[in-house]
């Protein structure tokens, strides 16, 4: 019974048959793209696609002239497309980290960047690139509260300390780990100092690019605050790109070390952060 | 016209072409990486080890509870993933923990496992979470009736030699690769090996600092007859093991321990279980 069909006319399952070799067919490009070939793709397009959060964030990203990204890693993704020999095409509809990882997931688009740390969470989805830049953990504590437990180390080191940081920040992740459900996410570094200033929070904690720029903009506050740093706790930027996109990621990598050793990193850090920590 | 058998096997091969290209499809779809998804929908890590037990690396506390550095790190690793750990303990040497993986009846083996280039052939290393020392335990009464002075290769290396090392352990490759002139024999564990050395039917037993170390503490009175060397040169790497075709898991893992190595808990554990013994205190 089985084969009975088989046997009902010539073309019974010739027809079927051909509309998925034509579906074969059509998929070969697609195919031979996903098993490899991910810069080639790229080069072929003469196009970078490129994600970034939507709202601007400098000085790591912000407007420049002529529809351009600037900022430190607006340049350097730039920099990057240059040395590549493609045009940057810049996707800007993200709203969180997140998001942005799930582009890539998708593939919309090629790579994002935009203080994204290579969280093991979101390295279960996309690879990284190696660091092409290191921030500092930044801890404020309230001066008379570290004074009154003899410094901000002990103050910490209660089992029920809360501490606030800003939603997608950088050392986000090291916290969680840390502090668990004791941690207090808020929209901004302000907030974050607020929680510190009303006794909920022990610390409001960031990196030291947002709170050496803070700190500048609200110096009379910051006396009420006392800064601490952990040496071991120094979250990388990278870039992330697909997980299938292996090539992709060794030739950013090596990118990033051409960079790094011809100055071109060191400049961008220069011109657009300064020596926030004496980094 | 076109012979009936000839019209079916042409409709057949286009059915085929067909069902690939359909197949192919779904493999396309998939957007995320399908190693780390296999892990995550199973809801468990299995880790291979093996049925014996190898302090500090896996042992057995005083409430019967398996925990060691190995134990440690596979919790933590099942952890971050968001999945419980299953210990597989089937295998009854270390090069059959790489049979496991390669046969997929785990997912990973953190096991006291040597990354061997004969064992890299078969499985993917990821980048060393922990390296022990090599050691040798030699028999004093004849090393000096041997009259070949203190080169340990001098000593080791030639027709009269006689060396245990355990079945299926990395030890056993680097004694045959060392000392190529020697007799290299094989035994199931090395408590058997040291007994032998002691009654002089061997001559060296050779192993790492954790094993040279456990013996050394069983038996304080036996460096009498026997001579502990821990060797100068390449330390034994230890790696975790993963499928060659779970790319993503490995690139994870990898990713994982740089992590843990830049905050030091990689040290610590280094520092708890192999430069220190508190642990033993704990073991059943």
């Amino acid at each position: 019974m089985l084969l009975r069909p088989y046997t009902c006319g010539p073309f019974s399952y010739a027809v079927p048959a051909l509309l998925l070799a034509c579906v074969q067919l059509l998929m070969l490009p697609l195919g031979s793209r996903l098993r490899a070939a991910d810069i080639e793709e790229i080069v072929t397009a003469k196009v970078l696609r490129v994600g970034v959060l939507a709202g601007e964030t400098p000085p790591f990203l912000q407007g420049a002239a002529g529809g351009a990204i600037g900022g430190l890693e607006g340049e350097f993704i730039s920099e990057v497309a240059r040395r590549m020999d493609v045009k940057l095409e810049v996707v800007r509809t993200a709203r969180t980290g997140d998001e942005l990882i799930a582009q890539v997931v998708s593939s919309r688009i090629d790579v994002a960047i935009g203080q994204l740390t290579d969280s093991l969470e979101w390295a279960k989805s996309v690879r990284f690139t190696k660091h092409y830049l290191v921030l500092q953990e930044v801890r404020l504590v309230d001066r008379l509260a570290a004074s009154r437990a003899g410094g901000s180390t002990r103050l910490l080191a209660s089992k029920t300390a809360r501490v606030s940081a800003v939603a997608g920040s950088v050392v986000l992740p090291a916290l969680q780990e840390e502090f668990s459900d004791r941690l207090v996410i808020v929209p901004t570094l302000a907030s974050a100092v607020d929680e510190v200033l009303e006794g909920k929070s022990l610390a409001a904690v960031g990196d030291d690019v947002a709170v050496m720029r803070w700190l500048k903009a609200n110096p009379a506050v910051g006396l009420r605050l006392e800064l601490s740093t952990r040496g071991d706790r120094r979250p990388g930027l990278a870039i992330a790109v697909p997980w299938k996109s292996d090539d992709l990621q060794a030739w950013l990598n090596l990118c990033i070390d051409k960079c790094n050793l011809d100055g071109t990193l060191k400049t961008l850090v220069n011109n657009h952060l300064g020596d926030p920590l004496a980094r | 016209m076109m012979p009936r058998f000839l019209v079916r096997s042409a409709k057949l091969v286009l059915f085929l072409l067909g069902l690939a290209a359909v197949l192919g499809l779904a493999c396309a779809q998939s957007e995320r990486p399908p190693d780390i998804e296999r892990i995550r929908s199973s809801g468990e890590l299995r880790v291979a080890m093996t049925t014996d037990l190898w302090p500090p690396f896996f042992f057995l506390n005083k409430n019967k509870e398996l925990v060691g550095l190995d134990v440690d790190v596979a919790n933590d690793i099942a952890r971050r993933l968001g999945v419980r750990v299953r210990f597989v303990r089937e295998a009854k040497t270390f090069d059959e923990i790489v049979s496991m993986v390669v046969d997929r009846r785990a997912d990973i083996a953190v096991a006291y496992l040597s990354d061997t280039l004969e064992r890299a052939r078969l499985v993917r290393f990821t980048r060393t979470y922990v390296q022990v020392k090599p050691a040798v335990l030699l028999n004093r009464s004849l090393v000096g009736l041997s009259r070949r002075g203190p080169d340990l290769r001098n000593l080791l290396n030639h027709a009269q030699a006689r060396i245990g090392v355990t079945k299926g352990s990395s030890a056993e490759s680097f004694a045959a690769a060392d000392y190529p002139l020697a007799k290299i024999i094989s035994y199931e564990n090395w408590i058997d090996i040291t007994r032998d050395v002691a009654a002089e039917k061997l001559l060296a037993g050779v192993s790492d600092e954790i094993d040279a170390k456990s013996w050394q503490t069983a038996n304080p009175e036996g460096a009498i007859a026997i001579e502990t060397i821990i060797r100068p040169g390449p330390p034994d790497t230890m790696g975790i093991a993963v499928h060659r075709e779970d790319r993503h898991l490995l690139y994870w893992i990898n990713h994982f321990l740089a992590i843990k190595d830049r905050d030091g808990t990689l040290g610590k554990l280094h520092q708890k279980y192999i430069e220190n013994d508190l642990w033993k205190k704990d073991i059943q």
